[in-house]
């Protein structure tokens, strides 16, 4: 106990003055020789001692009064479990809410074992602790702002919030989740800061292999004023080998396409379990359409396989196409796997010529013309296109006026030098999400391309040009390309060496790139030796991809190799791509609605992967119409509808198929945590080890020190007047009658 | 008789002047041999002729009126009234109790000097006066006398009396009972600390007996009005070395409550033996008191 005035206890000896004044009243008692004791001694047998307890509890209640009077001056500091409290703790809990914890062990899964320990948890509090429970998700998240008062109202509530979770989709970052518990401000008024983690013990999400995030724990721990214990609470599982197969993800070229054009799938198939997969069968659906079946034989642990699916989408629109395994083993939620395609019935190309020739047949653009399906029908009827693009031609001076905005890709065969409006214009272009091939040609020289498209580095391309190397009169000298990339979306299907023959491309004459000027450039086609034919940069939203030939024949055979058409095609879908709203999304990444969900009028809701839904305001009058949903931190699908035309727009949130593997920590990882500062590993609840210093809080008591002494001198009052009555009854005397 | 200047150590001169030309006068005709004021239903030798009986073998020869047989030739023998003293036995009570008084004379001076008035009166009406005094035992025993000189042995014996002891009046008046021969009357002067039941079983003997009982009952005022106050020690006077440390003020309540129930008690069992009950405290004027009380007896006694 501490006091905040201790000048006032100076004062404590006043308490002899009511016990001197009672002895000397004692003392000062009158001796009476008395002959009727007859008839006193009974009266006072009962009465003395009544009247002993009554003079002694005055006395108590006197010095008592004192006391208080002295204690509420001094001001004194009692530390709080002095009061029979156990000492306020500040509690956090700590909820894994990953896809593991919805292994299931006979009958119970694992994220239920792990509410059942959080009721006991709930039942250790008292009402001096504080509570808090943060959600460890992929990102974690706060359930409440603030800590709560541990009080049954408050824990009955929170108790039903926990309950109402379920285990998601995604994964759990639990030293995420401890840093930011150990961010927040301390309770100083609290003892202790007790951080219960409550898992299932698998190594994802501890990241033990990351020394940087240990370390700021433990500088966060060793910096906090009041000791703080973390406790891992993890949720025992019996069973220790278990198979587990896994759609690991879904796999296409790209899923934004025309209509009628073939799309193939691979499900990667991976079996993440400790024990042999018996033989399954995997669906395929596109929206509630059955698209067939694949086998999936026995799979050892660790095993992966990939079984594909090829499907043409007749309509235009989004659709979910997805693969369920047909097996139930611990862990049924990551058998199903969902990928969303964007099916367009045409995509709009802009074709910007440079060449001066009048009939661009007859020019490189024809080459470019004629791999994007253009047929002429006859003198005097439209052009129509086969392949689901609808090109535009323009000269170069016509591109001023163009509204680049019209078109998902650009692309600019043997442009000259540009003016810097059109510069900046295409430069916008792109920032906003276009895309822009350029295919330089003899129109423009090394230095004139330095000066409209690198601009010295902030320009749209990612590399300087240094001059033009070849004779393209020489067919005899020429030079091959190397096997592009097969993992690059734009080069995947050129990759492909069997079917089609991007290694019998010659190439007399190219532009040549200092790649000494970007250690990192995306290089999508190189030369034999090395150099760099065509590379590419994201800027902004957008892609923009310069090729060091032209598109026709004057440069190179490319127009007549098998790979043109599937290097035009590729590469105007890979560039019209950003263009289109991400239905794929990766954790966090934000949905954007494009214009069709936008531009409807009425309100717009939102399905998220728990099935809840969330009513969207729109600001009407927003000229662009932009929506954007950032709430994606859980793996799933997400599904937009107007309900002013019931269009349906689907999005998925791609999990992390890692959290499948439900490998839990080691014992040297278990170890090296529990050597760090403030871990502990299955402590018992939220007890604190004794060996623990902690520095009990005080609370003030002064003014229940100052209530309590009003009672005391209301009793006093109480029973002195009640004493004064006993000594003061209004008997009269006897009288001797004859 | 003494001279009031002899017994003015005892009694207040003024107060023996107030009831001198009283008596006190007995409820009862006493039998026996008459002298004095009391007229006995003995028929015996005495002055005053009353009747005259035939003569039955065994009278005495001497009792024969010879005139009626020389007039009757017949034997008659003559009876006579006789006038016997009446025999008033004082009981002085002196047991510690008796001691006490603090604003008023202590109760055994007052007792005291009202056994001097009473002895004094009986005397000087010829009738026989005794004291006793007892305290836990028969102290002292003087037979009722009716000779001018029996005051001074009263006298000397009550100056030489002093109150100590515990009472045990009940037993005691058994034995002052026990020395009674012929019936008389018995004055007890006492504050009767004792057990009243036990004490009227005594009266009630006294009265079979055909005595005469007056109780003089005295207790001093603070004993009935107990107005005492702060923390104070109280000390037995009969029993040394019980104490008492009270504050008086808590238990008056109880202590009078205590007091009146034993002097309504002891009032009624007196009415109920025909025991006259005379209460005296000390604070009342002694003679007044006597005085009072010896008219209203006297106008009793003329009245059956």
């Amino acid at each position: 106990m501490s006091f905040l005035s201790p000048i006032f206890l100076l004062g404590l000896p006043l308490v002899a003055i009511p016990i001197g004044i009672h002895l000397l009243n004692r003392r000062q008692q009158k001796v009476l020789n008395w002959g009727a004791m007859q008839f006193l001694a009974p009266a006072s047998t009962r009465r003395r001692r009544l009247w002993k307890m009554s003079d002694l509890l005055l006395l108590l209640l006197r010095i008592l009064a004192i006391l208080f009077i002295v204690g509420a001056l001094s001001r004194p500091l009692l530390p709080v479990t002095w009061l029979g409290h156990s000492g306020p703790r500040s509690v956090v809990l700590v909820i894994d809410p990953s896809l593991s914890m919805a292994a299931n062990e006979e009958g119970e899964i694992l994220f239920d074992r792990m509410l059942d320990k959080m009721d006991g948890l709930l039942e250790e509090l008292s009402p001096s602790d504080t509570l808090q429970v943060i959600i460890a998700g992929d990102n974690p998240v706060w359930m409440q702002e603030l800590p709560v008062e541990a009080n049954p109202s408050e824990i009955r509530r929170i108790r039903s919030q926990i309950r109402q979770l379920e285990p998601t989709l995604g994964g759990a970052n639990l030293t995420a989740a401890i840093h930011r518990v150990l961010d927040t401000p301390e309770d100083k008024e609290k003892m202790i800061r007790i951080i219960n983690v409550l898992s299932d013990g698998q190594s994802v999400g501890w990241a033990m292999n990351d020394a940087t995030p240990w370390a700021e724990i433990n500088r966060l721990v060793e910096a906090q004023e009041r000791p703080t214990l973390i406790n891992l609470d993890f949720v025992d599982q019996a069973v220790s080998e278990q198979a587990n197969l896994s759609v690991d993800e879904l796999r296409t070229v790209r899923t934004v396409t025309a209509i009628n054009q073939p799309v193939t799938v691979e499900a990667l198939v991976h079996n993440r379990g400790t024990k042999a997969t018996a033989a399954s069968v995997l669906h395929w659906y596109s929206e509630d359409e059955s698209l067939g079946i694949s086998s999936i034989p026995p799979l050892a642990p660790g095993s992966l396989m990939t079984v594909s699916v090829t499907h043409t989408f007749d309509a235009t629109g989004h659709f979910d196409l997805w693969c369920e395994i047909d097996i139930r083993d611990v862990l049924d939620e990551d058998n199903e796997a969902h990928l969303i395609f964007t099916i367009t019935d045409s995509l709009p190309v802009l074709i910007v010529d440079g060449s001066s020739q009048a009939d661009p047949l007859n020019t490189d653009v024809g080459y470019l013309l004629a791999s994007l399906g253009f047929q002429e029908e006859g003198s005097g009827a439209s052009p129509t296109w086969q392949s689901g693009f609808l090109p535009k031609l323009v000269s170069t001076s016509e591109l001023a006026q163009e509204t680049l905005e019209s078109y998902r890709c650009i692309i600019l065969a043997n442009p000259h030098r540009l003016s810097r409006s059109v510069s900046d214009k295409l430069q916008s272009y792109v920032q906003n999400g276009g895309g822009l091939w350029v295919s330089l040609g003899d129109a423009i020289t090394p230095s004139e391309f330095n000066e409209t498209w690198y601009r010295d580095g902030v320009g749209l391309s990612p590399l300087p040009l240094i001059t033009t190397i070849g004779d393209p009169d020489n067919r005899e000298a020429f030079k091959h390309l190397q096997p592009p990339n097969e993992s690059h979306p734009a080069t995947q299907l050129l990759a492909d060496l069997q079917r089609l023959d991007i290694d019998r491309v010659q190439v007399f004459r190219r532009h040549q790139f200092d790649e000494l000027q970007a250690l990192e450039t995306s290089v999508l086609l190189r030369i034999d030796h090395g150099d760099a034919l065509a590379v590419e940069q994201g800027i902004g939203r957008g892609r923009a991809i310069f090729l060091a030939t032209p598109l026709g024949l004057t440069w190179s055979n490319f127009p007549v190799c098998q790979s043109y058409v599937a290097m035009v095609h590729e590469w105007i879908w890979y560039l019209a791509a950003p263009s289109f709203p991400r239905h794929n999304l990766a954790l966090g990444e934000a949905i954007l609605l494009d214009a069709s969900m936008t531009a409807a009028q009425g309100e717009l809701s939102i399905q998220l992967p728990n099935d809840t839904t969330l009513d969207i305001n729109r600001q009407e009058n927003s000229p662009k119409q932009v929506f954007r949903f950032t709430k994606t931190q859980e793996p799933g699908t997400y599904t937009v509808t107007s309900a002013a035309n019931g269009q349906r727009s689907p999005f998925v949130v791609i999990r992390d198929p890692n959290e499948s593997t439900l490998a839990k920590l080691d014992a040297a990882a278990l170890s090296k945590i529990s050597q760090m500062p403030g871990f502990q590993i299955g402590g018992r609840n939220l007890s604190v080890p004794s060996d623990l210093e902690l520095e009990i809080p005080t609370t003030p008591i002064a003014n229940s020190l100052l209530v309590t002494l009003l009672a005391l001198v209301v009793g006093e009052l109480v029973l002195a007047a009640w004493c004064t009555y006993q000594r003061n009854p209004k008997i009269a005397a006897v009288t001797m009658e004859g | 008789m003494p001279a009031p200047a002899e017994i003015a150590g005892l009694i207040n001169p003024g107060d023996v002047t107030q009831v001198e030309n009283l008596e006190l006068l007995s409820t009862r005709v006493i039998d026996g041999i008459l002298s004095g004021r009391h007229k006995s239903k003995l028929k015996g030798g005495s002055a005053e002729f009353a009747e005259h009986r035939a003569y039955t073998m065994g009278d005495e020869i001497r009792q024969i009126d010879w005139k009626v047989y020389a007039k009757s030739d017949r034997y008659y023998i003559k009876q006579y009234i006789e006038q016997t003293c009446l025999q008033t036995l004082v009981v002085l009570d002196a047991s510690g109790s008796m001691k006490f008084g603090l604003n008023a004379p202590p109760k055994f001076a007052y007792a005291r000097a009202l056994a001097v008035c009473l002895t004094r009166l009986v005397l000087r009406q010829s009738d026989a006066a005794g004291l006793a005094v007892v305290d836990d035992d028969l102290r002292a025993y003087i037979p009722p006398r009716s000779t001018p000189n029996h005051f001074q042995s009263l006298l000397s014996e009550l100056k030489s009396a002093s109150p100590q002891g515990e009472t045990s009046l009940a037993d005691n008046l058994q034995k002052v009972l026990r020395r009674m021969k012929r019936r008389g009357l018995i004055v007890l002067l006492s504050d009767c600390f004792d057990d009243v039941e036990h004490l009227a079983k005594v009266f009630q003997m006294i009265r079979t007996r055909g005595h005469d009982v007056i109780l003089f009952h005295i207790m001093a005022p603070e004993e009935l009005t107990f107005e005492f106050s702060g923390w104070s020690r109280f000390r037995c006077l009969e029993q040394l070395g019980m104490k008492l440390d009270l504050d008086p003020a808590f238990v008056r309540k109880e202590y009078l409550a205590n007091v009146q129930t034993f002097l309504k008690q002891l009032k009624q069992r007196c009415g109920e033996l025909g025991c006259d009950y005379v209460p005296m405290p000390t604070d009342r004027n002694l003679g007044e008191a006597l005085a009072h009380y010896l008219k209203r007896r006297a106008a009793r006694v003329k009245v059956q």
